[in-house]
């Protein structure tokens, strides 16, 4: 009896993907160098000669890891199996990360790193009131004193935060 | 030029000069420990600091700051996996690994020892050699420059690790990822999807701090490992005499790749530390503990990376030729001082070459004397609980893709980079090479195309240029050299 579909595609050794994916890359790099109207000649090499280039070389590399998958092909958690996985957790703290990236120019740079700091530690440690309060405590100190490290003693210029502008605008008319 | 440089080291040795370098030291280490902030930041932040001053304490004042902002890459690097400048990339691939071990004083010892080496030589080449080797370097045109970078790239076989196919592939895309913005040349956007914010291209900075420090952080939040120890009782600075000797030889050919790339105007010390890493991995006995805690590629990474300064400096002093971004801020303090680096510097105002040179040797043992008085204290960052020390990076990570050039966008453009060395890591693929494609594709592709527009697109006149020619069988060579190992593996599996 054949295998399920999912099981078949399981056993597919992982550089067999990356051979796909990275013909798919080279696929994408073709697409944009056939639309460039300039095509390049050695005399005249264009834009679009040192890319094609690559796309040639990461489809001739895509085939051999899709034709001859590597040995050394396993995540490396098959060789690394210390420590303990913890998915849920690792989730919301990147969750957490993207979040902090997008607010940091809206909120500016102390509000929203006293909360992104707040939150991680919190979510990355106990997770009690007791150790929440003492995250929060951390992060607002945290968040003030690199503030006042980075934007007056080094000059380094940080987002202020658009939202905290327009808010101030609301109270100032 | 010795008395000169004499002459400069007796001026400075005065204590009120002595504190203002040690202070100049010092802002430029800890700049240059802060992703995203790099010395050419360092020195900008200070050239309006020295318009007060005269003009030789103005000049070793800036290149105190220099020195520190490049020695102070390497704190981080070691001990966050997050590289504080260009400069010290390929001293996280061993660096990082050795303080995870517990060895951290150890692997800071090094990379301090390292750069101090590799300043003094290249102060050496300096001082000895200063107009023969700025001649030599103005006559390298767009084709040695195009043989020099493929074979920088040929290095790629080096750092590929088990796979030489993965690490083509991750060399490709790191200069796929460095052919987005504007091209070379003409100015044609390409790739950049219609938005405004690639049209500058992807930033080295957010690339290199999401490639490395993201991608870390984003292994421990999804898998605890447990943290690692400190061996304090380690004596002095944990070096031994043995290590000393067996790299004495490595440090020579780094310094001298240092020097070599840091003189050549654009490639810098960004490529050096990796080409010197490669060179390091591939003449070695034991290539496959590169990576993995051998102290032989922080020697390498580090005294690449500060022998490239001096390298910098030569073109800057001898023809007036900035070598890379800080030497083009240093231009601007030598006017305001009403100086004109370059031929004439020698003849019309010989004092300040003997200041420069007595600047360069006092902020190195001053920024030496000054991390080796600190070794101790640093690796204590890596004895944060880890709920701290991850959400620490992050910010810090943040904060550096963004103050590099103050757009949000490079937040984004880091994330992207951070999840993608993850996977690739994952699934072993090397980052290294990427590296050097993405420092190495710019460099190649404007020195190619200037080469077939000069030779109206013939090849052959290009590649047969006597320099040109031997960079390219030189990349041969490293190239089948590479090879051997990866054939005879295969041959003994079989």
């Amino acid at each position: 009896m054949s295998r399920p579909f999912t099981e078949r595609l399981s056993a597919v050794p992982t550089d067999r993907w990356f051979g796909l994916a990275t013909i798919g890359c080279s696929g994408l790099l073709y697409s944009i160098y056939w639309q460039d109207t300039l095509k390049p000649t050695l005399g005249d090499p264009g834009p679009m000669l040192l890319p094609g280039l690559i796309a040639v070389l990461l489809t001739l590399m895509g085939l051999i890891l899709l034709i001859k998958p590597s040995e050394d092909t396993g995540p490396e958690e098959e060789a690394d199996t210390s420590g303990e996985l913890r998915p849920w957790r690792g989730a919301f703290s990147v969750v957490a990360v993207l979040a902090y990236a997008w607010v940091l120019p809206n909120l500016g740079y102390a509000v929203s790193t006293a909360v992104f700091f707040a939150l991680s530690t919190w979510l990355l440690g106990r997770l009690t009131w007791k150790a929440g309060v003492q995250c929060c405590v951390i992060a607002v100190l945290v968040a003030l004193a690199t503030q006042y490290l980075l934007a007056s003693v080094l000059n380094v210029s940080l987002p202020e935060g658009e939202w905290l502008y327009a808010l101030k605008g609301v109270f100032y008319d | 030029m010795i008395e000169l440089f004499a002459a400069g080291v007796w001026e400075l040795l005065q204590p009120q000069v002595l504190i203002v370098l040690f202070l100049a030291c010092i802002v430029g280490l800890v700049i240059g420990a802060l992703p995203g902030l790099n010395a050419t930041m360092a020195v900008a932040i200070i050239l309006p600091l020295t318009f007060s001053f005269n003009a030789h304490l103005g000049m070793a004042t800036l290149v105190a700051v220099y020195i520190g902002g490049i020695c102070g890459g390497l704190v981080s690097a070691i001990l966050l996996r997050i590289p504080g400048t260009p400069s010290s990339v390929a001293t996280t691939f061993d660096g990082y690994p050795l303080a995870q071990q517990g060895q951290a004083v150890k692997a800071l010892g090094t990379a301090m020892l390292a750069s101090y080496a590799g300043g003094m030589l290249s102060l050496l080449v300096l001082v000895m050699f200063a107009p023969l080797v700025a001649r030599l370097a103005i006559n390298f045109g767009p084709a040695e420059y195009f043989a020099l970078s493929v074979m920088a790239l040929t290095m790629v076989a080096a750092l590929a690790g088990k796979s030489l196919v993965k690490g083509a592939i991750t060399a490709l895309l790191g200069m796929a990822f460095s052919m987005v913005g504007m091209a070379p040349i003409d100015g044609t956007p390409r790739f950049t999807f219609g938005e405004i914010n690639l049209w500058a291209g992807i930033g080295l900075v957010p690339f290199m701090i999401g490639l490395f420090a993201i991608s870390q952080v984003l292994r421990e939040l999804f898998r605890e490992t447990p943290r690692p120890k400190v061996d304090m009782s380690i004596k002095g600075v944990g070096v031994t005499l043995a290590e000393i000797r067996r790299n004495i030889v490595n440090v020579f050919r780094s310094s001298g790749i240092g020097v070599g790339i840091g003189v050549l105007p654009g490639i810098g010390g960004a490529a050096s530390n990796m080409i010197a890493y490669a060179t390091a991995r591939q003449s070695s006995k034991n290539p496959d503990s590169f990576g993995k805690g051998n102290v032989d590629g922080v020697w390498a990474s580090e005294s690449a990376g500060n022998a490239s300064i001096g390298g910098a400096l030569l073109p800057l002093i001898t023809l007036g030729i900035p070598g890379d971004g800080v030497t083009a801020i240093i231009i601007g303090g030598f006017m305001i001082h009403g100086l004109q680096p370059g031929p004439l510097l020698f003849t019309d105002n010989p004092d300040i070459v003997g200041i420069i040179y007595a600047a360069f040797f006092i902020a190195c043992t001053i920024t030496l004397l000054f991390q080796l008085a600190t070794l101790r204290i640093f690796p204590r960052v890596l004895l944060m609980p880890r709920r701290f020390l991850l959400p620490a990076i992050t910010v810090l990570a943040v904060v550096g893709a963004y103050a590099a050039d103050n757009n949000p966008f490079d937040i984004g453009v880091m994330l992207t980079f951070g999840v993608l060395g993850f996977v690739l890591e994952k699934y072993r693929y090397p980052l290294s090479p990427m590296v050097l494609g993405f420092i190495l594709g710019p460099i190649l592709e404007t020195n190619l195309r200037r080469a077939l527009m000069l030779t109206d697109g013939q090849v052959l006149p290009m590649v047969t240029q006597p320099v040109a020619a031997g960079f390219l069988v030189v990349a041969l060579a490293i190239l089948i050299i590479s090879l051997i190992p990866h054939i005879r593996r295969k041959q003994v599996s079989t």
